[in-house]
């Protein structure tokens, strides 16, 4: 019985051949590399010609002809018949065609099919030449490929197996050669890595136990053992030396060729605050993370020049080491350099002083003036300069410690010493310290014409510029209401420009942030301080109420009493036009008139008894006003004809007292913040009148001066004391001290004129603006303190004991007339 | 933009103060008033100062952060405003 004895290889079926000759290598070998054979190798068969097939021959054989013929017992022919039939002409085409190629595919495809015919169908070709050892065979057959590919045309006996295989696999390679054309070569191609399969080369177990394991305790005796073995070794009997030959193998030298492995030094420095932050931007959403990530990759696409490769992310603003922004310095200035600025010669109006850098560093220039946090921090360094050189006089400002600089000892030991505070401290007089001015070249020739306080921050002044006179007017660009800080005195922290002269300042007691300004052409504005844009909130432009004449003062008035929407904080401006309007903002800028202020012609007391009637003949201009501390209903209205008058809110028709006394233009009326009866006024016709609210005539005038008072204070500390401003002087008057003559007169710089004063609410000073743009800040020095209870008492007691001698006098003169 | 200028025109004029330098966060002076040696000099010793006294204030407490650097010498005075993104030096003579 013969069999057909099929190996399956890999791809390839090839078929192995039973031959009579049993030999032993037959056994073995079959029996070594088939699985599935049953082939009886010691039956022998019946008839098999083979011719033989010399493997250093080269014959030609025709497709699917096949010299060996097996026959069974029978006599049937049983010859396997090829499986693959192959086309001869395409075989060789196949064969010279790829010539470049088939040496490259050639030693795989030896070596495979080596390997081939290792796993199964060696031992067809170990019988025809009866050898015994399979590796010959198994290189002969590997040479014999060889040698029959190199030749030409020429096609071994087992050709068409090797030539099966060869020509699969050479058809193989022919697709996988092509012309590689110029877009192929362009081509983006991908190339997908994947992990392999573990290629176990080596495995050593390792020698040590743990000492827990299940095994320790036999190792650990085992170990004991061979220690008392090697103890006893020494001198034993049992033990002898005994020398032995050992195979010593030739040890080889093999060099090896490989690229230098790059080796790149790395450092980071890992901080608290960084693993914060790691954490902090894998919380936030990504949107916030490309934003934190920008800084770092700002830096990396600077630094795209060199090779170096950073990893992008937190660890990215952590690397602070000095090696590293030192390198990055030096190629940030290595890759500007290398760019050409055209620009350069163009941009000379900058104090940039870095040559060629500019390209590299201009769009992050740009980036950072776009930022909000350079102008705030601009103006924090503002200030903290500006407190280095006015430190001492802050300080005195505000009552606190002047810090002498430990350094500045030293030089000035030599230097005459201290040029603050000696010459004030010897005087024992009353005096006022000037520490410092708020001017810049802003309001520089600007007459200040107003000033406020913010009622929330004392530090903030709001300072109004503008011409008083009309023919002024003209020659000024504009008005100037500007907001300054204590902390910078050498810039305004807000500037307005006004189309007109400023002439009223004030600040909402309400909302602070809310600034309101007066024209000199009528017009009523609001800015909001919050912002530092350069136009009002609301215009009263627009306003059909609105004045048509200067606004020559404007009060926030906090109105406690009313009926529904009147409460809460209403402005209220006076003008020449003689209204006095109450302002609102509901869904505009409205007005509503308080009261118009009508024209009384006071005829001089005559002897006729006749009541001399108000005569309403048109309306005067106002000047001041002032609402009352504690009764918010009531005000005072000072107008051009020198006459005060007391109104109500409730009344806009009439007034409730008229005060007679002054001859000229009424530039300022104030209550006294300490005593509820008592107003101070003061007008151009040179004189400052204490007025009392039951008389109508001035209870005490201040006579000092030839000039024209422009405005008047109250000290908010002491009951007693007011402050002056006439044009060439400041003056302090003390009632309790002097009722003729003002405690402090200090004169105002030649050629200037003294325009407005304020007294400030943190501390013992008073500020004076003149014609030239600056606000002097004075500070009073050695004045009479005495307890405040006593001291508000004595207002009222001046008061009193000067009405009571008038009254004296008044009496006594018609005592005479009787 | 100009607003920020003028700014530092007027800094640079007040009394006293020698110089204003802007850096970079790497240490790389972007605007400055001085001259390029001084600037360069100032501008990578400052940066790592900055760079240090950051990192101690956020060390003791991440969510702290620097606000403001002085630094006063006998003859000078060193005020650094730090951002996420630059630096704001003022150098200034307080006693002059």
């Amino acid at each position: 019985m013969s069999k057909m004895v099929k190996h399956n290889t890999k791809g390839n079926l090839f078929v192995s051949r039973a031959t009579k000759t049993g030999s032993i290598l037959n056994t073995t070998s079959q029996s070594r590399f088939s699985k599935r054979s049953d082939a009886n190798i010691t039956q022998s068969r019946r008839s098999v010609t083979m011719s033989e097939s010399k493997l250093g021959e080269a014959k030609t054989s025709g497709p699917g002809r096949l010299d060996i013929v097996v026959l069974d017992d029978n006599g049937h022919d049983v010859t396997p018949k090829p499986l693959y039939i192959v086309d001869p002409s395409t075989q060789k085409s196949q064969l010279f065609n790829s010539d470049n190629q088939s040496t490259v595919g050639t030693p795989t495809d030896i070596l495979s099919f080596a390997s081939m015919y290792q796993t199964g169908t060696a031992s067809a070709y170990a019988q025809p030449f009866s050898r015994s050892i399979y590796g010959s065979t198994s290189n002969r057959s590997a040479r014999s490929k060889i040698s029959s590919i190199e030749s030409s045309g020429e096609i071994t006996e087992s050709g068409p197996e090797i030539t099966t295989g060869f020509a699969d696999v050479m058809t193989v390679r022919k697709e996988e050669v092509e012309e590689l054309t110029e877009n192929d070569l362009n081509k983006v191609i991908n190339i997908t890595l994947e992990e392999t399969d573990t290629i176990l080369m080596f495995e050593q177990k390792g020698v040590a136990v743990s000492e827990e394991g299940e095994d320790a305790q036999i190792t650990e005796k085992r170990n004991q053992a061979y220690e008392e073995l090697c103890k006893t070794k020494e001198g034993n009997d049992r033990f002898s030396d005994r020398g032995m030959q050992t195979f010593n193998n030739a040890l080889k030298n093999k060099e090896i060729q490989a690229e230098k492995v790059g080796l790149t030094d790395a450092g980071i420095n890992v901080t608290s605050w960084d693993m914060y932050d790691t954490y902090t931007s894998i919380a936030a959403p990504p949107s916030d993370e490309t934003a934190q990530a920008t800084p770092g990759s700002r830096a990396v696409s600077i630094i795209e020049s060199s090779q170096h490769k950073t990893k992008q992310g937190s660890e990215e603003e952590s690397l602070t080491t000095s090696r590293i922004t030192e390198s990055r310095a030096s190629v940030l200035t290595m890759s500007v350099m290398g760019e050409v600025e055209p620009e350069t010669p163009a941009q000379t109006e900058r104090p940039v002083t870095m040559e060629g850098s500019e390209s590299g560093v201009n769009p992050q220039w740009e980036a950072i003036c776009n930022g909000e946090s350079i102008k705030r921090h601009l103006v924090i360094i503002e200030r903290v300069v500006t407190e280095n050189i006015y430190q001492p006089k802050q300080a005195t400002y505000r009552g606190m410690q002047i810090l002498v600089d430990p350094d500045k000892e030293k030089f000035e030991t030599e230097s005459q010493a201290g040029t603050v505070s000696p010459d004030i401290m010897t005087s024992r007089a009353p005096t006022l310290d000037r520490l410092w001015s708020y001017h810049c070249s802003l309001t520089k020739g600007r007459n200040v014409a107003s000033m406020a306080w913010n009622k929330k921050n004392s530090d903030i002044l709001a300072v109004g510029y503008g011409q008083f006179g009309f023919s002024e007017q003209s020659k000024s660009k504009g008005g100037l209401a500007c907001c300054w800080n204590m902390k910078n005195p050498e810039f305004p922290e807000r500037v307005y420009h006004c189309k007109a002269s400023v002439t009223a300042v004030d600040f909402s007691s309400g909302n602070p942030n809310l600034l309101a300004v007066g024209l000199y052409d009528g017009t009523v504005c609001i800015y909001n301080v919050r912002n530092t844009e350069d136009s009002p909130v609301v215009d009263s432009f627009d306003c059909h109420g609105k004045h048509s004449s200067p606004v020559w003062q404007l009060c926030w008035i906090e109105r406690e009493k009313g009926v529904g929407d009147e409460r809460g904080e209403i402005l209220v401006s006076i003008s020449a036009d003689g209204r006095i309007v109450q302002w609102s903002i509901r869904k505009g800028f409205e007005c509503v008139d308080l009261m118009k202020l009508k024209r009384i012609s006071s005829k001089s007391h005559q002897k006729k008894k006749e009541k001399s009637e108000a005569f309403i003949s048109r309306q005067a201009p106002g000047m001041c006003f002032d609402f009352h501390p504690k009764d918010t209903n009531m005000y005072l209205a000072g107008t051009e004809e020198g006459l005060i008058h007391k109104c109500s809110c409730s009344y806009n028709e009439q007034f409730l007292d008229s005060f007679t006394g002054h001859t000229g233009p009424m530039y300022k009326v104030k209550w006294s913040p300490f005593s509820q009866d008592v107003f101070l006024s003061c007008s151009a016709d040179w004189s400052i009148k204490l007025w009392t609210q039951g008389i109508l005539k001035p209870v005490l005038t201040f006579h000092s001066t030839t000039k024209a008072v422009h405005d008047i204070c109250w000290s908010p500390y002491s009951p007693t004391v007011f402050c002056a401003v006439n044009e060439g002087a400041v003056e302090i008057w003390d009632l309790s001290t002097n009722t003729l003559d003002a405690l402090i007169n200090t004169l105002a710089s030649p050629g200037t004129k003294l325009a407005c004063s304020i007294f400030s609410k943190n501390s013992n000073s008073v500020l004076v603006g003149d014609s030239d743009g600056q606000v002097s800040v004075y500070q009073l020095r050695n004045m009479q303190e005495n307890t405040t209870i006593q001291k508000v008492n004595s207002l009222t007691e001046i008061v009193e004991s000067t009405v009571a001698s008038q009254v004296d006098t008044k009496n006594g003169d018609e005592k005479k007339k009787e | 933009m100009s607003e920020i200028e003028e700014t530092i025109k007027r800094i640079q004029s007040h009394k006293g103060v020698i110089g204003i330098i802007i850096v970079n966060n790497e240490g790389i002076p972007i605007r400055t008033t001085l001259d390029n040696s001084t600037t360069v000099q100032y501008a990578g010793l400052v940066h790592q100062l900055t760079m240090k006294a950051r990192s101690t204030v956020r060390d003791i407490d991440p969510q702290n952060d620097l606000t403001f650097l002085r630094l006063r010498s006998k003859k000078h005075e060193i005020m650094v405003a730090p951002d996420k993104d630059y630096l704001l030096i003022t150098i200034q003579n307080p006693s002059e």
